[in-house]
């Protein structure tokens, strides 16, 4: 199973390019795409969804040509976007229901039979009868879930689902979807690096449009090894080390001090370690590589 | 703070498209109807002219009312969404919590709004102003521009009511924050417009009626109701009494409503709510996951079309549990079932009298308002349906599953199509509900589902397929709704660009109609056009399957982008296949209109019209010769709804001429025409049916000239029935044989319009002076009396009925012939029926009387019977005896008309005019017409039939104001006073009414050109007064005396001079002058109690005083009021601070007392104690009476019997 995105772009008529030439290739798994807010993977994601059509390009999920047979697609897609709501007044159940038959499940005890399952599957059978508009944050996003499973979809596309959710909710999310990516194409779309880190074993990380790295979490990684430095320094010291050394990220410790992570190939400074590369560097990496 | 944030409203709204686009719409809206009303588009519609100036004041604040009502629409939008926007947006989370304060924020956010409107509104009055500078402007129509007549209207009426409904609307839609409460308003505004009107119109006080109006409109009628031409032309509007009152109530209510919502308003986020807040319950989730196994259950996809198919189906559900449980619909459902209550409870009265609540009429009445709600709701819904899943946030879930474009359009359509089937169903309830209500059980379920769920049905459809494609434009449901309702309204209006054939106007084309006799008649000329638009809207599916929107879609260029990659073969193929099935039957349509028959404009018939008169003119002072003798064999054939006849005239030149020459006018159903000699074609004018021949033998004077002519109709074609034979209930006359000579009455009469011809002015009729025009009566210009003779046959089912008496009845090969006879000479007036009918037959002083009916119209026919018997005892009497031996009533089904006719001692009658009318004979509200109007038409056996006017001004009123005269006597025989009132007034009202709208000019009674509100209404006043001062008999023997004279008369025959001679001379000198103000002139009274008070003076004795007011004036023909005889001399008082005047007085006015009503049956009625005739030669007078009993009320000339301006301060309670 693989999905092949081949040399996709789209201009909004704002004169933004939200896509600019991206080829990927994504295999069987959980695979995240990664990348600040703004940097086109919603609009990928909706794309390769066949929710939105590119200027240019082609996608190809298996067999199926998705910019030419959208419905080809849509058999197999599982869909969550980044935001969405439901008609209000309803309840899980009937809402996914309705989704059942949406998805063609012609059979009414088959359609009852599913939906039993992925209410049980994402703990919400208790509330089935409740209705979704008056659904927490987490909750709504389970119901997403839900309804996505309905089909059975082998290539299933999550937009910032963690966005928002408390951290108990936010496990147990990442629960599902590490499930159903066992056997599934999954692509994730997050800013949290953590979310990926977890989950996923392949990632893209994105920004403006365009695809700045590719790779296996493992090798994002240790492509890096050897060349993070970190060091503690006075926040009054900040300006210079700026200046001289390539700072890819700085967090503050409890003191006022901070924590700076060094992007060289030599140790810069004595007062450097060596430290363990993260995925986060990874990502800083990318993006800094990318306005350079 | 207010002005910061007012001017940053109205900047807001000067940057929106959408208040140019408003301005812009309204402007042209206005334009194009004031500039239709100036005859701008003259040059392809027939001329628009009128006696009223477009630019008068009353008429601008008309238009402008009427059109400011449309801007209701925006209301919602723009006033109610001003403070809810600030939600919507989330404005309001904290722009709350800035330091502003609630006056200073609502106020300002009213106000701003409250402008915009009146900007939008003002290009109404812009747009009626410019309308006057366009080319081809009809000058005659315009009077000198007053710019305070523009001003006016929106001072008094259009922004108070913004003020009072947008404060309703601003109050209401901040509070559920939800802006279709306002447009639920606004529809609501709407209906009450109508409720109020009807409710109005059967209201007595009309004071009070005046002020509950919240628009303000009835209170200007209150005043401008009767206004005259010259009232309405040159008066300013009216801003005193009831007209500032209401308006002070109204701004009173707004205020308050104001000063109510500022209390209630606070800035917080809870929203309001009708609904109860449940139980809070506290809300806790599972903090603690657990890893799970996901092995989804095996289940079926089926992506097969039929599948698909169901799944329409059951989505179509969701959507319409959805509608069903919107408050939007269950609002107007409850609205629309109270309204159709409401209205079919006034509906169908004549004189207050209803018909029975048959299934046709009950279709009828709530068919129009559940039409109009139901029109509204498909507009609606269409848009709310398409736009659910993006207004739910939902769409982007929706679209990315495996569902077919097709599958979700479809789903809408099925939804929708349920809703209308419910509305229909409902209606169909309310329909036997109400029946049951009224008593009546015969419910035809078959007809309801037939006219609902079939005929109607079809027109729904075409509206539902209409209001998916045009929503599914809009991103704004609102808009979408709006646009819908502007192409509706707008379509009526383009026949007044010269657009008149309906295959050009969407879903315009024939109604269907249902009788009980004939049923649906050929209700297949509806359902073509139906069929034909239906195509059509299969084009507008495909195409808004190919415009759906789908996922995030920017901008056109990609919708068509996407559009042209669905549009397939199959695609494509299908688009061809309904394009060329509508275009086709377009064409047969127009093939059947335009090529096998004419199809003649409005511009083109006032041209044919036009030539008519230049070419043939000239043959109207040619001798002719006249009918004598008419036989006719008349063959009727009902299934095939096909006629043939054969008509032989016998024609004698009267003349003292030779005739060389024959002018003939005859349709293209003549087949053969013989004339013996023999004759030769001059002319042949297909165009407006004319021949001139030139006859082999020239008849010299008394010879005798037989023409024998043969006629078929044109053969029924597929679309319509041509032929006028019905399958149950035909009624002919013989207006489709040939007639002899030219005749005037086809020229245009407006001079206006004859000028723009050079044609010379002329009267609607000749003068009684005019010799010429004295030989001819009004009813035929080619014979006097004649003999008549006829056969006709028909199905052997069916019974055909001609003038005179039958001689002989047969049947052969399966089909009934009667041969009728007259005994005596008849006017050259004859009509042929046929239609299964019963028959009711009774016998009087040797006179046959029979009721042909069909069946199941039993109701009335005691009654009607009851009605000839005591006509022909009361005419017999009083007039002459009758000429016949027998009366026949006929019905005939509704299909021809609601009215009666009188022929020789034969009346078809509309089944919809009696036979079905729902008499009370207690209640004095209700006039028992069906009576009234049997004694009216056999009235005309002496009244036409007996005596006949000649064609020049006043015929009329010899025959239609004395068979009025006539059977109110009869009526008053049976029912007494009491319904005498009610009568009296509606004539007075309907002359009243009838004069505001005359269209060239208003004569006397005796001058009268066929003025229905002069000889009918004003005739019955006048006749019924003249009796009543005179003393019945004396004026019935006058009436014997002048029948005498006159009857069955030859050329020259009477006129109305004639008759108000003869009754001069029988009038006492202290009552001539009733002559000169009720025939010979225009005469108004106003009369009124201006005040009374009584003392008790022992138990039998009362004394009461009253002081009344008399002033009477007479007008011109154009209505313009003159207080000043010839000789210049008129009254003056002071009554009060006004001035009021009078012509000079000596007359007599009737005072009346009465005491406390008195019970009839379960309603009350007049208890008069006391009633006279005063002399009066003041305009205030007093008068102290005597009564016997405890008086309640008072009146001068109570009954109405006098023409009097305003029938309401007539009567006043005694206090």
């Amino acid at each position: 199973m693989s999905l092949k995105i081949t040399n996709l772009t789209k201009t909004y008529s704002n004169g933004v390019k939200a896509l600019d030439s991206i080829n990927l290739e994504i295999g069987n798994g959980m695979f995240g795409l990664l990348g600040p807010n703004g940097a086109g993977k919603s609009s990928l994601m909706r794309t390769i969804a066949t929710i939105q059509s590119p200027d240019s390009g082609s996608i190809v999920f298996n067999d199926i040509d998705v910019l030419n047979d959208n419905q080809g697609l849509r058999k197999v897609l599982g869909y969550l976007p980044q935001e969405f709501g439901v008609y209000p007044n309803m309840s899980a159940e009937d809402l996914l229901l309705y989704f059942a038959e949406l998805k063609a499940i012609s059979n009414a005890s088959d359609r009852k039979k599913i939906v039993n399952e992925v209410l049980e599957i994402t703990n919400l059978s208790e509330v089935r009868n409740k209705s979704v508009s008056g659904y927490s944050g987490g909750m709504k996003q389970r119901f997403g879930i839900a309804q996505l499973l309905l089909n059975n979809p082998q290539l299933i596309i999550v937009d910032e689902p963690t966005a928002g959710l408390d951290p108990a909710e936010r496990h147990r999310f990442l629960n599902v979807l590490r499930e159903i990516g066992t056997n599934h194409t999954v692509i994730f779309s997050t800013h949290i690096v953590d979310d990926v880190r977890e989950l996923c074993n392949e990632i893209a990380i994105m920004n403006g449009g365009k695809v700045l790295h590719r790779g296996s979490t493992r090798n994002s990684q240790e492509h890096l090894e050897g060349r993070i430095w970190t060091r503690i320094i006075e926040r009054a010291e900040f300006d210079s080390y700026q200046s001289k050394y390539n700072i890819i990220s700085s967090n503050y410790n409890q003191d006022n001090t901070l924590n700076i992570r060094v992007l060289s190939d030599e140790q810069p400074e004595l007062s450097f370690v060596s430290a363990r590369p993260i995925l986060e560097d990874t990502y800083f990496v990318a993006l800094k590589n990318d306005r350079a | 703070m207010f002005s910061t944030i007012y001017f940053f409203e109205l900047k807001r709204w000067f940057k929106n498209p959408a208040f140019y686009i408003y301005v812009a719409l309204f402007f042209s809206l206005s334009l194009f109807i004031v500039a239709s009303s100036l005859g701008v588009f003259d040059g392809v519609t027939a001329s628009t002219s009128g006696m009223t100036t477009i630019n008068s004041a009353i008429n601008i604040a008309g238009i402008l009312n009427s059109l400011s009502m449309f801007i209701y629409f925006l209301l919602p939008t723009i006033i109610g969404a001003s403070v809810y926007r600030d939600f919507q947006y989330n404005v309001h989370s904290y722009l709350y919590s800035y330091p502003i304060t609630k006056l200073s924020y609502l106020s300002a956010k009213f106000l701003s709004a409250l402008t915009i409107i009146t900007l939008v509104s003002l290009s109404l009055g812009l747009g009626f102003y410019v309308a006057q500078y366009l080319p081809n402007v009809n000058q005659n129509l315009l009077g000198p521009n007053n710019i305070m007549a523009y001003l006016q209207p929106f001072i008094y009426f259009i922004i108070p009511n913004y003020i009072l409904f947008g404060a309703i609307i601003f109050a209401l839609v901040t509070f559920t924050r939800n802006v279709y409460s306002g447009v639920i308003f606004v529809l609501f505004l709407f209906v009450l417009q109508t409720f109020l009107n009807m409710l109005t119109s059967n209201m007595d006080n009309r004071d009070l009626a005046a002020l509950v109006d919240p628009f303000g409109f009835e209170a200007l009628s209150h005043y401008t109701k009767y206004w005259t031409i010259d009232e309405q032309n040159n008066s300013n509007l009216p801003f005193t009494g009831v007209i500032l009152n209401n308006r002070l109530i109204w701004m009173g209510v707004a205020v308050v409503i104001l000063a109510l919502f500022y209390k209630s308003f606070s800035f917080n986020y809870q929203t309001f709510s009708f609904r109860k807040k449940g139980e809070g319950k506290r809300l806790t989730k599972n903090n603690f996951g657990s890893i799970i196994n996901v092995s989804l259950p095996k289940v079926n996809f089926d992506y097969s079309f039929l599948s698909r198919l169901k799944t329409a189906w059951s989505l179509s559900n969701y959507d319409f549990k959805y509608i069903v449980k919107n408050w939007t619909f269950i609002i107007i459902m409850i609205v629309t079932v109270l309204m159709a209550l409401v209205v079919a409870s006034f509906s169908g009265q004549i004189y207050g009298t209803e018909i029975y609540p048959m299934t046709w009429n009950v279709l009828d009445t709530l068919g129009n308002i559940y039409g109009f709600f139901l029109q509204i709701l498909i507009f609606l819904f269409a848009g709310m349906l398409i736009q659910r899943a993006r207004m739910a946030n939902m769409s982007n879930l929706v679209d990315a599953t495996a569902i077919p474009n097709w599958t979700l359009l479809f789903s809408k359509f099925i939804a929708l199509v349920k809703m209308t089937l419910l509305v229909l169903l409902i209606s169909m309830l309310t329909g036997i509900i109400y029946q049951a209500y009224q008593g009546y059980y015969h419910f035809e379920i078959m007809h309801y589902i037939t006219e609902l769920f079939g005929l109607k049905m079809l027109n729904y459809l075409v509206l539902i397929f209409f209001a998916i494609f045009v929503q599914s434009f809009f991103k704004n449901y609102f808009v979408g709704f709006f646009a819908c309702l502007v192409v509706f309204l707008i379509i009526p209006f383009l026949s007044r660009i010269g657009i008149e054939q309906s295959i050009y106007k969407f879903n315009q084309g024939p109604g269907f109609s249902y009788s009980d006799m004939n049923g649906y008649g050929d209700v297949r000329h509806y359902l073509y056009y139906k069929l034909y638009w239906l195509l059509f809207c299969v084009v507008l599916y495909i195409i808004t399957l190919l415009f759906w929107k789908r996922g995030v879609v920017q901008g056109f260029k990609e919708k068509f982008a996407n559009a042209k990659a669905r549009f397939t073969p199959a695609i494509a193929t299908a688009i061809i296949v309904f394009l060329v099935a509508f275009v086709g039957l377009g064409y047969a349509i127009y093939y059947q209109k335009n090529v096998k028959e004419t199809f003649v404009s409005q511009n083109e018939t006032e041209k044919i019209t036009v030539d008519y008169e230049k070419k043939y003119k000239k043959y109207s002072k040619l001798p002719m010769p006249r009918i004598v003798d008419v036989k006719v064999d008349m063959n009727i054939y009902p299934k095939e709804r096909n006629y043939d006849a054969t008509v032989h005239y016998q024609t004698v030149n009267k003349t003292g001429k030779t005739i060389d020459t024959l002018f003939l006018s005859y349709s293209d159903e003549l087949q053969t025409l013989d004339i013996s000699g023999g004759f030769k074609e001059v002319i042949r004018d297909t165009v407006t049916d004319i021949r001139v021949l030139a006859l082999n033998t020239t008849l010299q004077p008394l010879d005798t000239l037989r023409i024998t002519s043969t006629y078929q109709n044109k053969p029924n074609n597929f679309l319509y029935d041509v032929s006028p034979i019905l399958e149950n209930g035909t009624f002919i006359n013989n207006m489709m044989f040939l007639s002899i000579g030219y005749n005037d009455g086809g020229e245009l009469v407006d001079n206006k319009i004859r000028q723009k011809y050079n044609l010379p002015d002329r009267d609607r009729m000749p003068d009684p002076t005019d010799s010429l025009a004295l030989q001819n009566t009004y009813i035929s210009q080619d014979a006097d009396w004649i003999n008549f003779e006829t056969t006709v046959s028909t199905s052997d089912d069916q019974i055909a009925i001609a003038p005179g008496y039958l001689q002989k009845e047969w049947e052969k090969d399966g089909r009934r012939y009667f041969h009728y006879k007259m005994d005596k000479e008849i006017l050259n007036f004859y009509s042929f029926m046929s239609a299964r009918y019963e028959v009711l037959k009774d016998k009087e002083n040797g006179v046959n009387l029979e009721i042909y009916y069909h069946k199941g119209h039993e109701f009335n026919l005691e009654r009607m019977m009851k009605s000839m018997k005591a006509s022909l005892a009361y005419y017999g009497s009083s007039f002459s005896p009758y000429q016949f031996d027998q009366m026949r009533i006929i019905e005939f089904p509704l299909t021809h008309g609601t009215f009666a006719q009188a022929f020789a001692n034969t009346v078809p009658f509309s089944e919809g005019i009696g036979f079905i009318a729902n008499v009370d004979d207690e209640d004095p509200n209700k006039l028992d017409y069906p009576y009234s109007v049997i004694s009216h038409e056999f009235a005309h056996q002496w009244w036409a039939h007996q005596v006949i006017g000649a064609a020049v001004k006043g015929a009329t009123m010899l025959s239609e104001s004395l068979s009025e005269y006539s059977s109110l006597k009869v009526l008053e025989k049976t029912y007494g006073q009491d319904q005498m009132r009610k009568f009296l007034k509606e004539a007075l009202d309907s002359y009243l009414m009838g004069r505001t709208s005359e269209i060239l000019k208003e004569n006397p009674l005796m001058y009268n050109e066929n003025q229905q509100y002069i000889h009918y209404n004003k005739g019955s006043l006048v006749m019924y007064a003249m009796s009543d001062f005179m003393g019945e008999t004396v004026f019935n023997n006058f009436l014997k005396e002048y029948v005498q004279r006159t009857a069955f008369q030859y050329p020259p025959y009477t006129t109305s001079i004639e008759f108000v001679d003869l009754l001069k001379s029988r009038t006492p000198d202290s009552l001539q002058y009733l002559i000169k103000d009720m025939y010979e002139t225009i005469t108004l009274y106003d009369n009124a109690v201006e005040s009374v008070t009584y003392k008790k003076i022992n138990d039998k004795k009362y004394q009461v005083d009253i002081t009344y007011k008399v002033s009477k004036y007479r007008t011109d023909d154009m209505g313009k009021r003159s207080y000043e005889d010839k000789k210049g001399e008129g009254l003056t008082q002071k009554i009060g601070k006004s001035e009021v005047k009078s012509l000079p007085l000596n007359d007599y006015v009737e005072i009346g007392i009465f005491g406390k009503q008195k019970d009839k049956g379960k309603f009350k009625v007049d208890n008069q104690i006391y009633l006279a005739k005063q002399k009066i030669n003041k305009i205030e007078n007093k008068i102290t009476l005597f009564v016997t009993e405890e008086p309640v009320e008072v009146g001068v000339d109570p009954y109405n019997k006098l023409i009097d301006t305003d029938s309401n301060d007539n009567r006043k309670t005694v206090l």
